[in-house]
């Protein structure tokens, strides 16, 4: 959805109703399909923090009884998160070279190995290299929480403030030193690395962590409820402040503490089962693979709609549906094909979607 | 169908996808790389809808998921 997001912005600002513009066009900040697509970014940016909980939780249960996780089950994690990123990433890259081009130019090997690196196949890729440098961290951090974990979720809780205080300096146009700045890439562990320190945390602690958050349930939904307008409206201070009509929406310490709010809410409810609960939690059980394949497929989604059909792209109503259903039906239906018991391919699955 | 046989053919079919034909009831599913972060979930999800049991987020622990046989005498456990 958030992908899904940013072709929506595209659209708003690139694409005139009957041509696309040489430069963007931000008239149509403030208006309502704006807001929308401003609401569904606000309203899914705890994902990230939810997926790093989730793998600092099996960090715990894969420490056992024992001092800390040990380097086979790191390293069996990273394999099977590198080698589907890396065939993703690669026919990206080959895609891409039989176009003729990267945004615009062709790129020198090194330039390639430089994307891997960073996750610059495509947006979103970024979260493969920053959760395996968690992973790469994850037996210190699992000494460092059974030793003191309030002392682990501070640290960390202290470099998230720090990396994000950065963030608002950046926006707002205030000089960071570039070295400084350099800390502050999405592709990086201090910007995420408290959720993940949270997961092990919680898993290292769960009875009397569900018990604490329980006492608290009505406070955790009321805070994420409030959230969503007021992290809007900061955002659009902030674009404000920046002297900027529009920018690509990063996170920030209100989206943090909202990111908190509804994961402790979901966690506080867990006896309130949602509508089609087992559904969704076998689409969770399928998200890394979703979630590698639905960025070429979101791009190729929306490249194909602005060829034959470019007048959808000024519904968002209607644009906006149709790249969720491509972004999930069609990954879907690729793991479905390879699954499937007669494929020549099946026992390769988990070397593809993980 | 035991509990045991229901899970072997569960892993092997759906978290493996026939990856690996042989899986013992004792081997280890951690240090073989066949559980992780959401392998656990859509596990326990499988024993909730198909054997209708409960798992508390609290059980899920090494010590009853490290092998189809510690995880079937648990769950014979929990229907008791």
């Amino acid at each position: 959805m958030n992908h899904a997001a940013g072709w929506g912005y595209t659209a708003l600002f690139w694409w005139t109703g009957s041509a696309w513009l040489a430069a963007p066009d931000f008239t149509a900040v403030g208006s309502l399909p704006y807001y929308g697509l401003r609401t569904i970014e606000q309203l899914i940016i705890f994902s990230i923090a939810a997926f790093l909980m989730v793998s600092g939780f099996f960090v715990a249960f894969a420490a056992r009884r024992q001092a800390s996780v040990s380097w086979r089950t790191v390293q069996q994690r990273i394999v099977y998160l590198l080698l589907p990123y890396l065939l993703w990433s690669l026919s990206l890259f080959a895609f891409n070279f039989f176009q003729g081009e990267f945004e615009g130019k062709v790129l020198s090997l090194r330039q390639y190995l430089t994307l891997l690196v960073v996750g610059g196949a495509t947006d979103g890729y970024y979260y493969v290299p920053m959760v395996i440098q968690m992973f790469l961290l994850a037996p210190l951090l699992v000494r460092v929480a059974r030793w003191r974990w309030q002392v682990l979720l501070a640290v960390t809780a202290v470099i998230l403030l720090a990396v994000q205080t950065l963030g608002y300096l950046q926006i707002t146009g205030i000089a960071v030193p570039p070295w400084l700045a350099f800390w502050t890439k999405s592709w990086l562990f201090p910007h995420n690395l408290f959720w993940f320190a949270l997961g092990i945390v919680v898993g290292l602690n769960l009875a009397s962590f569900k018990e604490w958050i329980s006492r608290w349930r009505s406070v955790w939904l009321t805070t994420a409820v409030l959230l969503v307008p007021i992290g809007i409206v900061e955002w659009e201070m902030l674009q404000a402040a920046a002297g900027q009509p529009f920018l690509p929406t990063q996170t920030t310490m209100l989206d943090s503490l909202y990111a908190a709010a509804v994961i402790f809410a979901w966690l506080a409810f867990e006896n309130v089962s949602p509508p089609q609960a087992q559904e969704l939690s076998d689409l969770g059980a399928k998200s890394y693979g979703v979630y590698l394949a639905n960025s070429p497929v979101l791009d190729v989604a929306a490249q194909v709609i602005a060829k034959v059909l470019p007048v959808l792209l000024a519904y968002q109503i209607l644009f906006q549906p149709i790249l969720w259903i491509a972004g999930l039906g069609v990954p879907l239906l690729m793991m479905a094909v390879v699954s499937y018991p007669k494929s020549p391919i099946r026992a390769y699955y988990q070397y593809i979607f993980g | 169908m035991n509990k045991q046989q229901m899970l072997l053919d569960y892993i092997k079919q759906d978290l493996l996808k026939g990856r690996v034909s042989t899986l013992s009831p004792d081997d280890d599913l951690l240090d073989s790389g066949i559980l992780n972060s959401l392998g656990i979930l859509q596990l326990v999800s499988f024993i909730e809808e198909r054997m209708e049991l409960q798992v508390p987020d609290e059980d899920v622990v090494y010590e009853n998921f490290n092998s189809v046989s510690a995880l079937a005498s648990y769950l014979d456990g929990l229907a008791n």
